[in-house]
């Protein structure tokens, strides 16, 4: 247990929670996207996270992004005949990005955020009351 | 950016020789005169590693500066520790002075 393991463990949460955010965004900006290189349209991108392993000296080591995984939900069908990518039947395959659910998840990454922040201002003025027990 | 390591070994160390000062209380003059257990030592390995947490420091602003950081936490992070380790060595230190100033004062 080091003096400052609270600090790099909310460091790594903070680190989790932006990338997190900028998923979220990226979810946002092709919520409409009908085009990929894969082919078809955008397919939702969700975090996975998980406990982190103890690095040398250290009991806890935070936590850790596993992996950015697909969200395999079927797209939503739109008729829409004017659009460049409907099919015969006129429907076009929009992604399976529901912008109210990404506000939401938005909404939870922000506060672990702030939770994160607060943990660690935490850990400093614990730090800092300690210190002036010296004085 | 951040160094974990030195940060533990610099916490694992202080921690060893504050325990390690209150079973040796009898070996306490012997080991002052043996290099590797002196507190003169000890102190100057605890100021080479904030010296270490200062430069890592100084790199991380440095490139958060010319736009190389890409997590902001971690450059935070490092930032902190470093000013940390510096209250508490400058704590040290006005301790050290006490006490010398203290011997100076004595009436003999």
């Amino acid at each position: 247990m080091g003096m400052f393991d609270a600090l790099s463990i909310s460091s790594t949460g903070m680190s989790a929670e932006r990338l997190r955010m900028d998923v979220i965004a990226e979810n946002l900006a092709n919520a409409e996207t009908t085009r990929t290189p894969q082919g078809g349209p955008y397919q939702r991108q969700e975090v996975v996270l998980e406990q982190a392993g103890p690095s040398f000296g250290q009991v806890l080591g935070g936590v850790r992004v596993a992996g950015i995984v697909s969200d395999a939900s079927p797209p939503r069908r739109v008729y829409d005949p004017g659009h460049p990518d409907a099919d015969k039947q006129g429907y076009v395959t929009l992604p399976n990005v529901n912008p109210v659910n990404e506000m939401v998840d938005l909404i939870t990454a922000q506060r672990g955020y702030e939770a994160n922040v607060t943990a660690m201002s935490a850990a400093k003025q614990m730090f800092t009351k300690t210190l002036d027990v010296l004085r | 950016m951040i160094d974990p390591v030195s940060a533990s070994t610099l916490g694992n160390e202080f921690q060893v020789g504050g325990v390690g000062s209150l079973s040796d209380t009898s070996g306490t003059a012997a080991a002052g005169a043996a290099g590797s257990g002196s507190f003169g030592s000890l102190l100057n390995d605890k100021i080479g590693a904030l010296n270490d947490m200062q430069n890592s420091a100084a790199d991380a602003s440095q490139a958060l500066a010319t736009g190389q950081a890409t997590d902001v936490a971690s450059v935070v992070t490092t930032v902190e520790q470093a000013a940390l380790a510096m209250q508490l060595a400058v704590q040290v230190r006005n301790k050290a002075v006490d006490a010398y100033q203290e011997l100076m004062r004595m009436q003999v």
